[in-house]
């Protein structure tokens, strides 16, 4: 074995050494891809970019949201968009898979209605309407 | 002879620890990839945690709503006057959400010359004030984010009034 190091050969524990780096690094980089490209982002922001725009917005406000970025996701999912978004007990939510999604209060105490239109393939449009509780 | 039997001995010796010093396994090694990849997943995780902060906003909003309600361009809303005053009713608040210990919201309103405080209303987590407070003197990150504004009122028989608001929210959302 030692005769075989001095002639340069490389041994099972360099092999093994270079797989469980390899290893790690990689799942690192999963990581890295994940949390950058991940769904959790994505309805993380959305959720809280509606919650603060019903927030800012008068009664009789219709706020238009491109989500085409999260119609791509959906997609991809095989989840249907038109299911992505819910307004329930002053939380807005989103879900871009089967999966858990993300949900963030609106303190305003507004009647909110939505729905997704398609102005063009592949874009997608969320319509927020605000209005005043009845 | 005896003296090339201690040399080889001595030289094995060195094998020896050359052997154990190249070991690529160790104890080391193991504790450095776990403290490196620590590292980078919290550091990951503070940048995109980071950005997605909107406490501030939304305490921002919060009281530019509540300045909205209780001052408007026709001067003050007479009803804050009152020691009943009903924020969720009047400023479309909801009261569920405010109380939920999360956000705070405190109206003061001051006579203009004297500064004496004429009437306070609180709403929400109170310990957010003196979290405010404490705020403004140091960086602390998982206290609230607070926003202050006043505003310069008069009222229809030309009364003078300062309205000051101070909101803090502490919300940072959550998995459904």
């Amino acid at each position: 074995m030692r005769k075989m190091n001095i002639k340069g050969n490389i041994t099972m524990e360099e092999v093994v050494f270079v797989l469980v780096n390899l290893i790690f690094f990689s799942m690192l980089f999963v990581f890295l891809y994940n949390t950058s490209q991940g769904v959790f982002l994505f309805e993380k922001l959305y959720a809280k970019e509606i919650a603060l725009a019903i927030d800012s917005a008068k009664p009789g406000t219709q706020i238009n949201l491109d989500v085409s970025e999260l119609y791509k996701i959906t997609q991809k999912n095989d989840f249907d968009i038109n299911n992505a978004f819910y307004f329930k007990d002053n939380k807005a939510g989103v879900k871009l898979s089967d999966k858990d999604g993300y949900e963030n209060y609106y303190f305003s105490d507004y009647k909110i209605e939505s729905v997704v239109s398609f102005p063009d393939e592949g874009k997608a449009v969320l319509n927020i309407k605000v209005s005043e509780n009845e | 002879m005896n003296k090339i039997k201690l040399l080889k001995s001595l030289a094995n010796q060195r094998l020896l620890i050359d052997k154990r010093g190249e070991k690529l396994f160790s104890i080391w090694w193991f504790i450095i990839i776990i403290i490196v990849g620590l590292g980078i997943i919290t550091g990951v995780n503070l940048f995109y945690s980071f950005n997605l902060d909107v406490r501030s906003l939304e305490s921002d909003i919060l009281a530019n709503k509540v300045i909205k309600c209780v001052a408007d361009s026709g001067g003050i809303n007479v009803d804050i006057l009152n020691e009943d005053f009903d924020l969720y009713s009047k400023c479309e608040i909801s009261q569920s959400v405010l109380e939920n210990n999360k956000y705070f919201v405190k109206i003061s309103v001051m006579d203009f010359f004297s500064g004496n405080v004429l009437i306070e209303h609180k709403y929400g987590n109170n310990v957010f004030e003196r979290d405010c407070e404490i705020k403004s003197k140091l960086i602390a990150q998982n206290y609230p984010e607070c926003s202050e504004k006043t505003v310069y009122v008069i009222d229809s028989d030309g009364n003078k009034y300062l309205i000051n608001v101070l909101t803090a929210s502490n919300y940072k959302g959550g998995k459904i």
